[in-house]
């Protein structure tokens, strides 16, 4: 409260509680965010790819599979993350055992981000240039080894950006699960800041998580750039 | 002597339902084991198709192709593939993997066919050999120039000892000077291991240079063919003398993007 009414930033706000706790909020959002993002590959990198090969323009096209597919992630995306949460919310005490916290949080995360990657695996796998798979095709290869030796391959530059950009996105999913008691910074930020007026753990929260986004774009970016052989160095 | 590759009333047509195209019009073309045919038309005259249709990765509205003896449209995908690696492709845009090195891409067809790892690096060696790239093992397409990446794309071609090599437009993105001397790479190849050639370009000079027979191709039809020698002298068709007097006048066109 302090930061507005006295003019200056009030350390004396950051108990050794308080600290302890943005601690424990950067390992929840951190725990929440790599975890959601990892179960969200899982599920939406072959769904990407199963677009990218079934699509019109794919290896093996196939209406009706993608028909299906590119539907459900349209309604999926299409559902604002706030009402994902709690419509989920059922399902995620069925899985998780409690419907607030952390590891409750990671079930809507996953749902939400799982077509979103499959959308950014699908424009990646899609970038590959059509004469190298026509080359493959040409060596007599079948469908699994060009997804596997050329697809994802050739596209694993793109791929990594999208895993970078994912990461972003699920992280700030992650803050607005505060709002339902999710647990991590988000939450810290909500109920200090929003709640109860405490700007400054509110600013210092806001802060770690702007820096969490770039430390991830930061090497997110390196390691693409480092695999990355397409251009002279 | 049977032909290698015979191409009976073949035709293509595409979006047969829409808006009907016809590519190629009943073409009927034999080549023969050791040949180095070229296919010469103007961009859009369907050489490019033809040549897809050698290995069916164009599927013929009708007509028959076959290779080595096989109906190529009879066979299962399991078969098919399995024949495609008895007929090599390279591209014009050499279409190399740009993410794995040298090796890693000369290997791969050799991967394809579960040939083991210390096998396929020898035989490797011996295929860079052959290309004059021994030194670049280990360099990514990117650091390479057009020549050269030519270079690894036949050698990844010839890695599997296929019967026939197709070449869509192989040299169009070269140098003449460069391109002459992928064409002696060739011309090598086909003297040394009796790989049939068929060249599709749009310069007559390449044609002139390395090919034994010739077919010319316009508005999806054989309007020629015969051995270079012939075309050369008495060009029967219009089309035919065009092209002969075209590459007097060293006027080129531009190649076929492929597709």
């Amino acid at each position: 409260m302090s930061l507005f009414l006295s003019g200056g930033f009030d350390w004396a706000e950051f108990t050794p509680q308080v600290r302890e706790m943005i601690v424990r909020g950067i390992w929840e959002t951190l725990y929440m965010t790599l975890v959601s993002t990892f179960m969200g590959y899982v599920l939406g990198l072959p769904l990407g790819i199963v677009l990218a090969v079934t699509g019109e323009k794919g290896i093996a096209p196939n209406k009706a599979v993608y028909g299906v597919l590119d539907f459900i992630v349209n309604i999926t995306r299409s559902v604002p993350f706030l009402i994902l949460l709690i419509v989920v919310s059922p399902l995620t005490k069925l899985i998780v055992g409690k419907s607030y916290g952390s590891s409750a949080t990671i079930v809507p995360l996953v749902i939400a981000a799982a077509p979103f990657i499959a959308r950014m695996v699908e424009s990646s796998v899609q970038e590959v240039d059509k004469g190298v798979i026509e080359a493959a095709q040409s060596m007599g290869a079948d469908n699994f080894t060009i997804i596997t030796k050329v697809l994802i391959v050739e596209a694993k530059t793109s791929l990594i950006v999208g895993v970078t950009i994912a990461l972003g996105t699920i992280l700030g999913y992650s803050a607005m699960a505060g709002i339902v008691g999710g647990g991590g910074l988000g939450d810290i930020a909500i109920r200090y800041g929003y709640y109860r007026y405490d700007m400054e753990i509110m600013v210092v929260t806001i802060i770690i998580l702007i820096l969490l986004v770039q430390i991830m774009q930061y090497l997110g970016m390196a390691l693409s750039k480092l695999t990355d052989k397409r251009k002279i160095k | 002597m049977e032909p290698i590759i015979k191409i009976q009333s073949l035709t293509k047509i595409y979006n047969e339902k829409t808006n009907p195209v016809k590519a190629l019009d009943n073409i009927d073309l034999e080549i023969q084991k050791g040949d180095i045919y070229g296919i010469i038309g103007m961009s859009g005259a369907g050489k490019s198709t033809l040549v897809r249709c050698f290995n069916l990765l164009e599927r013929p509205t009708s007509g028959i192709v076959t290779v080595r003896g096989q109906d190529l449209q009879s066979l299962t995908p399991r078969e098919l593939r399995r024949a495609r690696t008895h007929i090599s492709m390279i591209f014009q845009h050499f279409n190399l993997l740009m993410q794995k090195n040298v090796e890693e891409n000369i290997c791969f067809p050799l991967y394809i066919n579960k040939v083991k790892k210390p096998e396929a690096h020898a035989r490797c060696k011996e295929l860079l050999e052959i290309v004059g790239l021994s030194d670049k093992a280990k360099a990514y397409p990117s650091q390479l120039s057009g020549g050269q990446r030519q270079r690894v794309a036949i050698a990844r071609a010839l890695a599997t000892n296929p019967e026939i090599l197709l070449c869509d437009e192989a040299t169009s993105a070269l140098d003449p000077q460069t391109t002459s001397q992928i064409l002696d790479l060739l011309r090598e190849i086909n003297a040394k291991f009796g790989i049939t050639i068929v060249i599709i370009t749009h310069e007559m000079a390449v044609v002139r240079e390395i090919c034994s027979h010739v077919a010319i191709v316009d508005g999806g039809r054989i309007v020629e063919k015969g051995t270079v020698d012939e075309i050369f002298e008495s060009p029967k068709t219009e089309e035919a003398k065009r092209f002969v007097l075209y590459r007097e006048r060293k006027v080129t066109f531009e190649g076929g993007q492929g597709i």
